[in-house]
């Protein structure tokens, strides 16, 4: 009963769904076959970071197209575990490294994939273009702006396949819309709207700034497990003396290593909205917060973000707590409102929507991608862009000021304490690596 | 002169408004009230509080610095380190007030021991520090723990350059530290030092040596890199590779040409071009015949980049008939990704060459764009490639409705003939359909009401894209004497006409096509779709008088809020319409009712008469969007049951977290410690998340605990009047106030002006 049900429902609402569905029940699946996987065309990958997303169900994963080779952690507790699993889930024995950089190149591994917090993302990343390996990076993609501009310039400069793991600017239903971002897209690009648009990212539209991830301050120093290798874990970032609070679960409170909820859903949230507006290419000119003080050491809330571009484009950040009241639109433009769920004031957007082509094709196969020598759909480049948002804000809130941003050099403009934060210190040798 | 001048001015100023200011504070006074607002909560404040401190440096930063202790169980620096980081934020952009600021923070340096404390103000003072600042942070270098963040300072400082130099020279500071810097300021005169360092080092220090010699070395480094670190060893050719035609560099770029490492073997062919371009396209050309795929378009674009596209473009068509099949897919695809028009002649001829080649060049030509593109991708639809064309035609810009007409017509006559399967009858039906070419709906009405089945039934899916309002009374028709399939098909298309016209125009028509219609029952979704008010009377009197299922599921689909009523006297009469009439009731709920606790009330009943699990699951993430007491209360039952909790768990918590209700500490913490179990028992990867939210709610919400009396306090005869509970002991009109959580609240309704 549920399927016919369902089915009823479906037709009644959008007969579009009907036509993919029908033809392939009848005369099976279409086109050309890629289902055989030789074994030299077998590729394989290695975990850098076996914790929470590295385990995931998602990515903890060994198949036929790509095997899961080696796995990498600071923490022994971590490796064992992740040895464990794999023994369990996948019958063959992992190779374990402590040392991320064994991982990077070891022969055995094609795609490097990095699953650590967010302070090791732009190290790890230019070292394994060194080594010729490709790359499938957590997100936010660097904690900084300079480690996002060296991550692109070595992928280029190596000639490296990168992929950035947030999906929904080509997949997947976007949070509070309700739709896929394809048909917010060719509504954008079609011109109803108006233009310069605003975007508002905020909980009255379907998204959760997640301030949970909040840092402690006076933290009292704690004796380090044996089985973390805390001085590893740290990496790059200042020496502080070790709190369970600082690492593994909880290490977003802290701006040495990210930036809370914004660094945490900052990319997820923004990035298809890079895209939506066709901003792949240019940077937002000024940040302006609305926020308490911060700590130095521990991330705090904000009650709000807004960026600006050139042409008068905004994307509005509201904090958890901070939103708007009543009913505000999604993204905003002079001629036409769009509202959480999709409901749009323009009559008929539907049939404008169906009536204009596709978005250009994208390649969202990254093992494809990697045979190919493709760039993937969210690449480096867009990656970095999106991910200098969030991190455009993180300065902004920092300083507790507003900071203006020139999209062509990547710097900020007469504010030399900003400028700062772009290229943060790193301790030795971990700097020099990804010069 | 000017700088001697500018800093009496700034003593001056120091003195003047740092000892007394305006209001007549003293320094302790200052520091105070400054650390009583820490933190700021705006930026207004923020820097009202840091001018008031920067006005009474560097005394009053020497003060704040002074309290700073080590970290230990029970110290609290939080307000210290708010003062002390917003004071050098502020100094960094009011320059005016930067050199006392400075100044105090040099003195706190010196002044503290604590080895952490001691750093984050040399973190704090490197923000703004200056060429002054140049011998204090030298000298903090030699301490081991110090190093990392001295070193980091000099690098940042503008000037800092001999002072580094002469830190490499003395090699008291940690090698890998100072070859960090090294590289950090390009000093090209340490070259020798780290030379002869990377002799007697191994490890990381070796590493951070190889990687500084790569961006400040000269040719003399080369082969120590080489022998050390190729990866470096490449960085460096490919850096010392200026386009003078070196014979060293041609020597380390023929060296990472034969690495079996492609990375390697691409930075090779890099070194070579970039030394000398003019052996460019030979780099690329003797590139494009590898067999390594990494390599090959690795050398494409560096080759693009330096010698120019077109000339890449030019040499990739001379060469293109001669490559492999590896080496032709990486052509076309380059020129698809970088929109090289000019060769859109080659892949043409590649689309016609067909092979497995031809889909890869359709993708570069759906790129590129233009009428000869279109029609070489249009000629493909009929054949192998039917869906690569396809799939770039969705997204082809331009008029594309002629040309796919007549692609149309020609399979079509292929297929009736019986020389062909169905397939690329399917792709192009599906492009029409989804480019919705209207134009082209007289051939699908053909195709629909063909005598192939399978042709009618692509035919009858499409015009559902394809109409208009116009073809409405033809559809009508075609539905009343539809057979099998073809009946919801061309019912889809009905709709698909009609939806454009105003609900009553709707209605009228629908109800015409009913009166005259063999199968009156086919025109009900087409009812209900129109969403008018008699549309919901005619189906619930259809539905009573015949029993007829198919008005029973119109009324479901039938967005109009009056249709809610009857659907929940259906589901309470009939059991076994329950769950679907229930779905419906709760959809239309959410979309039309208003008032919070009304639509509650209603989800409560539409949960009691709901039976299968899925159907009480998607009533309860409704009721999770509403962020009310009552949803809570009504959510939080049906955390017991074992096929919905975790749906009730989910809308728990994000209740709790978006009400502004006040809830009752007991129920909240009860109900959401449940859901933090039933989250912690799944353990999915996204569990994390919500339990650490459900412990920050419950931290947030939890009532602050009761003070207690002293024993002194108690002996001298005082007595509590509020234990959190009652107000038993309050006199005086006590109506509108209610205790709870242990916080006296004033209702809102009964005035702002307290009289207990």
């Amino acid at each position: 009963m549920g399927e016919s049900r369902r089915s009823f429902i479906k037709k009644t609402a959008a007969g579009a769904a009907l036509f993919t569905i029908l033809p392939r029940k009848v005369f099976g699946a279409m086109g050309g076959d890629k289902s055989y996987v030789a074994p030299s065309d077998q590729l394989t990958r290695g975990i850098i970071g076996t914790g929470g997303i590295g385990m995931s169900n998602l990515h903890f994963v060994s198949d036929e197209k790509c095997r899961l080779v080696s796995v990498c952690d600071v923490d022994k507790n971590h490796l064992d575990n992740a040895l464990r699993t794999g023994e369990a889930k996948f019958g063959t024995k992992l190779q374990a490294y402590s040392d991320w950089r064994d991982l990077v190149h070891d022969p055995n591994v094609d795609i490097v994939h990095i699953a650590t917090p967010s302070h090791w993302h732009g190290i790890m990343a230019v070292e394994a273009c060194k080594a010729g390996k490709d790359i499938f990076c957590e997100k936010p993609m660097t904690r900084t702006i300079g480690e996002g501009q060296k991550v692109v310039e070595a992928v280029n400069k190596y000639g490296r396949i990168f992929r950035l793991d947030t999906w929904f600017r080509f997949k997947d239903t976007f949070y509070g819309l309700g739709t896929t971002v394809e048909p917010l897209k060719k509504l954008v690009d079609s011109g109803v709207l108006g233009w310069p648009l605003t975007v508002r990212i905020s909980g009255a539209t379907g998204f959760a700034w997640k301030f949970y991830w909040t840092g402690k301050e006076n933290l009292e120093p704690q004796p380090i497990p044996k089985e973390l290798d805390y001085d590893m874990w740290l990496g790059p970032a200042p020496y502080k003396p070790y709190h369970p609070h600082r690492v593994h679960q909880n290490f977003r409170g802290y701006w040495d290593y990210e930036s809370g909820g914004l660094g945490d859903m900052g990319q997820h949230y923004i990035d298809p909205v890079q895209y939506i507006l066709g901003k792949d290419d240019t940077f937002p000119v000024k940040v302006e917060v609305d926020a308490p003080a911060q700590h130095h050491d521990a991330v705090g809330i904000w009650r709000s973000i807004t960026y600006t571009y050139a042409d008068g484009c905004k994307i509005i950040l509201e904090g958890e707590g901070f939103e708007s009241e009543g009913k505000v639109p999604y993204i905003e433009g002079p001629l036409g409102k769009v509202y959480k769920g999709f409901e749009c004031t323009i009559p008929n957007v539907m049939d404008i929507i169906n009536s204009l082509p596709d978005p250009e094709p994208r390649n969202t196969d990254f093992l494809e991608c990697v045979k190919t020598r493709q760039k993937f759909a969210l690449a480096e480049e867009n990656g970095h862009h999106s991910c200098t948002i969030v991190n455009l804000g993180s300065c902004a809130l920092r300083l507790g000021r507003t900071l203006h941003f020139d999209p062509e050099r990547q710097v900020f403009i007469g504010d030399d304490a900003a400028n700062d934060l772009i290229n943060q210190p790193m301790r030795a040798p971990w700097g020099s690596m990804i010069l | 002169m000017k700088k001697i001048f500018s800093a009496i001015i700034c003593l001056v100023l120091a003195l003047s408004l740092g000892a007394q200011d305006a209001r007549q504070r003293s320094i302790d006074t200052i520091v105070a009230d400054v650390l009583a607002a820490m933190p700021a909560q705006n930026a207004a404040d923020q820097a009202t509080q840091m001018a008031d401190l920067a006005a009474s440096a560097p005394s009053s930063i020497v003060k704040v610095a002074s309290m700073l202790k080590p970290a230990a169980a029970g110290v609290k620096n939080s307000a210290f380190e708010y003062a002390l980081t917003g004071v050098a934020s502020y100094a960094s952009a009011n320059p005016s007030v930067a050199p006392a600021v400075r100044e105090g923070l040099a003195q706190a340096i010196k002044a503290t021991d604590d080895v952490t404390n001691k750093e984050f103000l040399m973190i704090q003072l490197r923000r703004i520090a200056t060429a002054d600042q140049i011998a204090l942070f030298k000298d903090l270098a030699k301490n081991p723990s110090l190093a990392a963040a001295a070193v980091g300072a000099l690098v940042d400082i503008p000037g800092a350059d001999s002072a580094i130099l002469d830190l490499v020279n003395a090699a008291k500071v940690d090698k890998s530290l100072l070859a960090d810097a090294v590289s950090r300021k390009g000093l090209t005169a340490a070259e020798p030092a780290l030379q002869a360092w990377a002799a007697a080092s191994t490890g990381r220090e070796l590493r951070a040596i190889c990687s500084s010699l790569a961006k400040i070395g000269s040719a003399s480094s080369l082969d120590l890199l080489k022998a050390n670190s190729t990866a470096d060893f490449a960085d460096l050719a490919v850096k010392l590779a200026d386009g003078t035609n070196s014979k060293v560099v041609a020597k380390a770029a023929k060296a990472l040409l034969g690495s079996d490492v492609s990375a390697y073997k691409s930075a090779g062919a890099l070194a070579q071009m970039k030394n000398n371009p003019l052996k460019a396209v030979k780099t690329l050309s003797a590139a494009l015949k590898s067999d390594d795929v990494k390599f090959r378009n690795s050398v494409l674009n560096d080759a693009a980049s330096i010698a120019g596209k077109d000339a890449v473009a030019a040499l990739a068509q001379t060469m293109y008939p001669k490559l492999a099949q590896g080496a032709k897919a990486d052509v076309l695809n380059w020129i698809g990704s970088n929109k090289i028009h000019n060769a859109a002649p080659l892949v043409i001829s590649a689309i016609a060459d067909g092979g497995d080649l031809a889909s890869t060049a359709i993708a570069a030509a759906g790129k590129l764009g233009g009428g000869d593109c279109l029609q070489a991708i249009v000629s493909q639809l009929s054949g192998p490639a039917s869906a690569a064309a396809q799939t770039a035609l969705k997204s082809f810009k331009g008029d594309i409705q002629d040309a796919v007409g007549a692609a149309f017509d020609k399979e079509l006559s292929a297929v009736t003939a019986g020389s062909k399967d169905y397939s690329s009858m399917m792709n192009i039906v599906n492009l029409i359909s989804s480019r919705k070419l209207s134009g082209l709906a007289p051939r699908m009405y053909a195709l629909a009401q063909s005598s192939d089945s399978k042709l009618a039934l692509f035919g009858q899916t499409a015009l559902a894209s394809v109409v208009g309002a116009a073809d409405a009374d033809k559809l009508s028709g075609l539905l009343d004497a539809a057979q099998g399939d073809a009946e919801a098909l061309y019912r889809n298309a009905l709709q698909s006409s009609l939806k454009t016209l105003p609900a009553q125009e709707q209605f009228e028509k629908v109800s015409g096509m009913i009166a005259s219609a063999k199968n009156p029952s086919r025109f009900f979704s087409a009812l209900a779709n129109s969403g008018a008010d008699s549309a919901v009377d005619l189906l619930r009197k259809s539905f009573d008088e015949t029993g007829d299922k198919a008005a029973f599921n119109a009324l479901c689909g039938i967005r109009n809020y009056k249709a809610a009523d009857q659907l929940l006297a259906i589901a309470k009469g009939n059991p076994d319409l329950a769950d679907r009439a229930v779905e419906s009731f709760t959809s239309l709920v959410s979309g039309f009712e208003k008032n919070a606790d009304v639509k509650c009330g209603k989800y409560a009943q539409a949960l009691s008469l709901a039976q299968a699990a899925d159907i009480k699951s998607m009533i309860l993430k409704q009721v999770a969007a509403l962020p009310t007491m009552k949803s809570f209360l009504l959510a939080g039952k049906y955390l017991d049951d074992a096929a919905v909790k975790m749906t009730a768990a989910d809308a728990v918590r994000k209740i709790a977290s978006a009400t502004k209700e006040e809830l009752d500490y007991s129920t909240l913490k009860a109900s959401l410690e449940k859901a933090a179990k039933a989250y912690t028992e799944r353990g999915q990867a996204d569990d994390e998340y919500a339990v650490k939210e459900i412990e920050k709610i419950l931290g947030e919400a939890e009532p602050s605990p009761i003070s207690e009396l002293t024993a002194e306090e108690k002996k001298q005869g005082f007595e509590m009047l509020f234990d959190g509970t009652n107000l038993d002991k309050w006199q005086g009109d006590k109506e509108g106030y209610i205790p709870m959580n242990g916080t006296i609240y004033v209702s809102a309704n009964y005035g702002s002006t307290g009289n207990l």
